[in-house]
């Protein structure tokens, strides 16, 4: 009941929150004119405009038209789908390898600890963007699921830690002892008692990831290894104005302020949520070791 | 501290091996045949087996493993698929282009950050913080390469003060070096703002309030030097983000440094070279992670006797 109440207290904090509100409303925004603005604005994102080869912004296109012929504003419209879903879903994976890798080296300890703790630094050691594109390198298709699976096998390491470190504040708590003297089993108390009283923070760097997979994905559609033209993502559609975006600007300024907008609303719900769940607002942010740090000093 | 130092330094063994076994199986998972790459498609069949004897594809896989290790440690790489150059100098030489502008946007960030976070401490919850605040939250959401593009659009094509690529001048380092520490600002700003309130919070500086001090006396003389602390881990693990951003940056800016030459053995499809420069990179983070810790340690000696562990 008290994690009832508290979690209203939060909820009401988080709707105090001006920027808070602002951010999940512009998400909510965002998400329905990707999966509805095509309905409204009837043009394909692959339905070329003959003889209007990179036409400025106009009544009959909105956003202009880039070089293919194709219209800008439809190509933001489906490209949000594209982009969306795949920070959501690669943000999911990280989130599940984040908890499994997490949850065991903390509950268990010992020489399993140190082993996945290893593993993490070293897959923190390569730089995230660097290695998915090395993955989505490796097949000759550029679907979304590639970009997602790489994207999402190479930014948990920060929410692993994060994960160990609050499992490590709450595995010697009475309700856990008394629960493993209950002799319930170890993986009943880790996924029962421990990991729900875990998830606050990992819920806020959750969001975050989201907002930075946004940005990882435009970085690999920029170097050209999201999804492929036609088919339109917002970072796809700013590697496909590199050679023309001094004379038409308009090809990377909307895909850019997509992105920029998209990624600034999952970082205010962010920032909502952790001071919403943690009102003395102790946490210092940045990456992963300094949430742990803070802490222990 | 030594021995903090060497407890420290020992692990990184472990993670630098792990890091070599991951870059071997990517180079394994790579699709196509390695001589088949390495000859090109004219090659006949007795040349293909010669050229795998000679990478020691033939091999079982844990040998392939172990020469590899050795090929690595011994910086004795194959060479380059196109034009046949040296690896490691090839390396070494884009290397310097990418600490130069990661250096220069070092500066630009330090400077804009730390300005932002001490002016968002001086009058918190007024004006000039609030405005601080959306910009540092603005600048953790826009893509690097977006600004770069859109500081090119203005400042090199439509006004024309500035050039838009080359690495001649110091005139030619200024847009990389802005665009890049401008995000790398934004990140500092909110560290540095969340430091210096909790060092103001902290007794001593109500001290020397209660002394007269003003109250920039206070923020740069009593509270800043404490806010290093946490500040310096940050700073190190943005020199890490720094060198992704300056892959990114480096392709707008046609600057020949790791990030083209990344951008590059990715289209030429050259796994050797793809890999060694991911290796060095993940080097390069591994030792900037240690040197964090260990500036981290000095600073604060909590740290060093174990009362952390």
């Amino acid at each position: 009941m008290a994690g009832r109440a508290e979690s209203r207290g939060a909820l009401r904090r988080f709707r105090r929150n001006g920027l808070a509100v602002a951010g999940a409303l512009l998400v909510c925004l965002l998400a329905l004119a990707s999966l509805l603005g095509p309905l409204v604005y009837r043009v394909g994102y692959n339905q070329e405009f003959r003889g209007q080869k990179m036409a400025a912004p106009s009544a009959e296109h909105p956003l202009g038209t880039d070089r293919y012929e194709f219209d800008v504003l439809a190509r933001i419209l489906y490209g949000g789908r594209a982009s969306l879903l795949i920070a959501l879903a690669a943000t999911g994976i990280a989130l599940l390898l984040a908890l499994a890798v997490g949850l065991a080296a903390g509950y268990a300890g010992g020489w399993l600890d140190s082993c996945l703790m290893r593993l993490t630094d070293t897959f923190y050691a390569f730089p995230s963007i660097l290695l998915a594109m090395v993955l989505v390198s490796m097949s000759d298709e550029r679907s979304m699921w590639m970009v997602f699976v790489a994207l999402g096998a190479t930014s948990w390491t920060g929410l692993a830690r994060l994960v160990r470190a609050q499992v490590l504040t709450v595995r010697e708590a009475d309700y856990v002892q008394s629960a493993r003297a209950l002799g319930l089993s170890p993986l009943r108390v880790a996924l029962r008692h421990v990991l729900p009283n875990c998830l606050g923070p990992v819920v806020v760097a959750a969001t975050l990831l989201v907002g930075s997979n946004i940005l990882g994905e435009a970085g690999l559609g920029f170097l050209g290894c999201s999804v492929q033209t036609p088919f339109p993502s917002w970072g796809t559609m700013l590697f496909d104005s590199r050679g023309d975006f001094e004379s038409a600007p308009w090809l990377m300024i909307f895909p850019g302020l997509s992105i920029t907008l998209a990624v600034l609303s999952f970082n205010l719900i962010g920032d909502g949520l952790r001071d919403a769940l943690d009102p003395q607002g102790a946490y210092l942010g940045g990456r992963s070791q300094t949430a742990s740090r803070s802490r222990r000093r | 501290m030594i021995r903090y130092l060497l407890r420290r330094a020992l692990q990184c063994l472990p993670v630098l091996a792990m890091v070599i076994v991951i870059g071997f199986a990517l180079i394994r998972m790579m699709p196509g045949d390695a001589a088949q790459v390495a000859l090109g498609q004219k090659a006949t069949e007795k040349e293909l087996a010669d050229e795998r004897r000679r990478q020691g594809l033939d091999k079982p896989v844990p040998v392939q493993l172990l020469i590899f290790f050795r090929q690595v440690v011994t910086l004795d790489l194959p060479r380059t698929v196109e034009g046949g150059k040296p690896i490691t100098r090839l390396i070494a030489s884009r290397f310097v282009v990418t600490l130069k502008l990661g250096l220069g946007s070092m500066v630009v960030a330090l400077l804009f950050g730390l300005g932002m976070g001490l002016v968002s401490a001086r009058w918190p919850n007024r004006a000039p913080d609030w405005a601080a605040r959306v910009a540092s939250v603005a600048g953790v959401s826009i893509p690097v390469f977006w600004l770069a593009m859109l500081l090119v659009a203005l400042f090199a094509h439509h006004l024309g003060w500035l050039p838009s690529s080359g690495d001649d001048s110091l005139r030619h380092w200024i847009l990389p070096c802005v665009s890049l520490g401008v995000i790398y600002s934004a990140s500092l700003a909110r560290v540095s703002r969340a430091a210096l309130l909790e060092e103001l919070a902290r007794p001593y500086c109500t001290t020397a309030r209660a002394k007269g001090l003003g109250k920039w006396g206070i923020l740069l003389n009593h509270a800043l030097p404490n806010a290093m602390i946490p500040m310096v881990t940050v700073i190190g693990s943005q020199l890490a983000g720094l060198l992704t951003g300056a892959v990114l940056t480096e392709t707008v800016f046609r600057l020949p440094g790791l990030g083209t030459l990344f951008y590059n053995a990715i289209t030429q499809r050259d796994r050797y070279l793809l890999i060694t420069v991911m290796l060095a990179i993940a080097l390069v983070f591994v030792v900037i992670n240690f040197a964090a810790d260990v500036a981290y340690a000095w600073l604060d000696p909590r740290v060093r006797y174990g009362r952390s562990s």
